[in-house]
């Protein structure tokens, strides 16, 4: 067992770590050590190959299907320098005040996460994309949504130099996206703060202080870790805790806080998503482009969901049609002519939906898809059916239908044809890729973890700094909300700073 | 990283003719990276689930005997399909959840390939906005 001592410990590099990293970094001046331990490695340039299988299993826990305990719904969440930020598509939304009045937690405003989001808009290059940009799936959601009379509007996105390679969601081959690996780490690092790579953090011990850690060896893909392969022991009088809400919250289970928190593991949301396709007479070439340009708040409201641009690749778009056979492959065969739409439920987060750990003291999620995110499901399938033909689809397919495709003369029975009672639970593709709680915010131990600037309860060091604070789902993609969270948490950290690692340890 | 057996290898290339329509010629051992991607991503999976994986095989074999007096190899192709349908609509949920894995596996073995592009119509480019229509 090797030891190793530092002031602050950031355990994650994604939008939380990444964050929390850069803002403590002006620290390393002061005299304090600070290291980012990420699970995944660095991956070189060359190595984001755009290919599907291939990506996935590199980047993603589980190749991206890690499965809930019921296996009624499979999860996405990175591994690798930057997280998450990797790997989604860009996309930068301030949280809604209305979201931020539902999460009703004392300390935290709406203006202050406005405040902070922004600084991490203009320090990612958010921004719209050009019209000229903008590829025909996007432009065909956008011409179905005016002509029903559906609000639409654009994502803004944080962007440079894309060249619309559509594989955003398989690391970026031309490092376009502005994650916290474009941009936060790399400044974290010119500052002094040591990230290290194929880290994964089995434990914390709280009466200790200290960091049980594994140094995986390569496989030759990525740069190599900066410390060598092994056990390590790291004692550290800070810690910050953003490896995501399934690992977070799994981290400090495994660590034995689940008998002092209550509410550790608890209240997990997902945003529950449908993809949705629908197959067009002439070429739409979804996968040229950035792919997601536009969504639609309309039924956040009143029925609980989102629609969203996307495209996805073959194995993706495979698995996500509810059929097979010829009817499945004959849809397949033409990529080149399928438009898609993301649906994303809002869903409520109840304390009986959780990650626990097993007896290896691996994440289990478990998590039950309600009878409202499926009537949320319901309407987002029959209203994205209505946008497809608006926009002049031939067919539609609705994952919970009568038939595998509903064709353009039957666009006045859609709501016979999606039913309630055709939606069936593992017949049905449900994804989960904003994966938020766990470790929520708020004033007590009964029913949150933390306290409203992410440090854990009755445990002045340990701080908690991703999307696993979310007392509630983000309702929008939460990318920019994790960030001003984070930042929050790292302020918080500053602020106490003297009082946690001791004045003789600053500019010693 | 070897998880099936020849048989079991023979009945899942079955199933896949079944499942993707275009799959049916791959009984020829004509596609290693078939069985690379789909070897590869079980053998990283729990034990437990690999065999699960293959009681689901045994499964379908059994309730092809109870539905037709014959195992499911022996039917023809529109009774394999009642078989299968059976599975995804059927009320049983924890075999329309089976079906998913096992269909999930199916897709990814073969439309994971990197040689299926073309052939879909799927024909990426790292420069996409290039190819955006003015």
């Amino acid at each position: 067992m090797i030891t190793k001592d530092y002031d602050i410990v950031i355990i994650g590099s994604g939008a939380g770590g990444g964050t929390a990293a850069k803002e403590l970094a002006p620290l390393v001046k002061e005299g304090l050590k600070i290291v980012v331990l990420e699970w995944g490695p660095q991956f070189r340039e060359e190595e984001f190959t755009g290919r599907e299988i291939e990506m996935a299993n590199r980047l993603y826990f589980e190749g991206g299907g890690f499965l809930t305990k019921d296996r009624s719904m499979t999860l996405a969440f990175a591994k690798a320098y930057g997280g998450t930020t990797v790997v989604y598509t860009g996309t930068s939304l301030v949280v809604p005040k209305k979201t931020v009045g539902r999460w009703s937690v004392p300390g935290i405003s709406w203006e202050d996460l406005a405040r902070r989001s922004e600084k991490y808009k203009q320090e990612n290059n958010v921004h719209l994309l050009d019209e000229p940009l903008i590829n025909e799936n996007n432009r065909l959601f956008y011409k179905g949504c005016k002509e029903l009379g559906y609000s639409v509007e654009q994502f803004p996105l944080n962007l440079r130099g894309c060249q619309g390679s559509g594989l955003c969601n398989l690391g970026c081959p031309n490092q376009a996206k502005q994650g916290t690996n474009r941009v936060q780490l790399p400044q974290a690092q010119k500052q002094g703060v040591e990230v290290v790579t194929r880290c994964e953090v089995k434990k914390i011990d709280p009466d200790k202080r200290t960091i049980q850690a594994v140094i995986h060896s390569g496989n030759g893909v990525g740069l190599s870790s900066a410390w060598q392969p092994g056990f390590y022991e790291i004692h550290s009088k800070v810690v910050v805790v953003a490896a995501g809400a399934v690992n977070s919250s799994a981290l400090l289970l495994r660590s034995g806080l689940g008998s002092r928190l209550p509410a550790l593991g608890r209240y997990f949301t997902v945003h529950p998503a449908l993809i949705l396709t629908a197959q067009h007479d002439q070429p739409v070439a979804n996968y040229y482009g950035h792919p997601k340009s536009y969504f639609s708040s309309e039924w956040a409201e009143s029925d609980r969901f989102l629609l969203e641009t996307c495209a996805y690749f073959p194995f993706t778009t495979a698995k996500n049609l509810a059929g097979f056979g010829p009817e499945h492959g004959r849809f397949m065969a033409r990529m080149d002519r399928l438009q898609m739409i993301l649906v994303l439920a809002l869903d409520e987060a109840l304390g009986t939906n959780r990650v626990t750990i097993d007896r290896d003291g691996s994440p289990v999620v478990d998590y039950t898809i309600t009878e409202t995110v499926i009537n949320s499901f319901i309407v987002a399938m029959r209203k994205s059916a209505e946008i497809f033909f608006a926009a002049g689809a031939g067919r539609v397919h609705a994952p919970a239908c009568k038939k595998f495709t509903i064709e353009s003369e039957e666009k006045n029975e859609i709501d016979r044809l999606i039913a309630r009672e055709d939606f069936k639970l593992g017949k049905v593709s449900i994804t989960g890729a904003h994966l938020m709680g766990g470790c929520r915010m708020g004033t007590n131990e009964t029913d949150s973890v933390t306290n409203s600037w992410g440090q854990v309860h009755g445990i002045p060091w340990l701080y908690v700094a991703d999307a696993s604070l979310f007392p509630k789902c983000a309702e929008i993609n939460p990318y920019l909300t994790i960030m001003a969270l984070a930042d929050r948490v790292a302020e918080g950290v500053k602020n106490r700073i003297g009082e946690l690692v001791g004045q003789g340890a600053i500019n010693r | 990283m070897r998880i099936f057996s020849e048989n079991e290898k023979k009945f899942i290339e079955l199933l896949a003719g079944r499942v993707v329509a275009r799959a049916a010629g791959l009984g020829a051992g004509a596609d290693e990276r078939f069985w690379e991607i789909i070897e590869g991503t079980l053998s990283g999976k729990p034990v437990k689930l690999q065999k699960q994986f293959k009681v689901f095989l045994i499964v379908i074999k059994i309730l092809s005997f109870l539905r037709f007096g014959r195992i499911f190899e022996r039917l023809g192709a529109s009774q394999q399909e009642v078989i299968l349908h059976f599975l995804q609509d059927g009320p049983i949920v924890i075999f329309r959840k089976g079906f998913w894995g096992l269909k999930a596996l199916i897709f990814m073995g073969y439309y994971g390939r990197q040689k299926i592009g073309p052939e879909i119509h799927y024909t990426p480019s790292k420069r996409g906005n290039e190819m955006l229509k003015p």
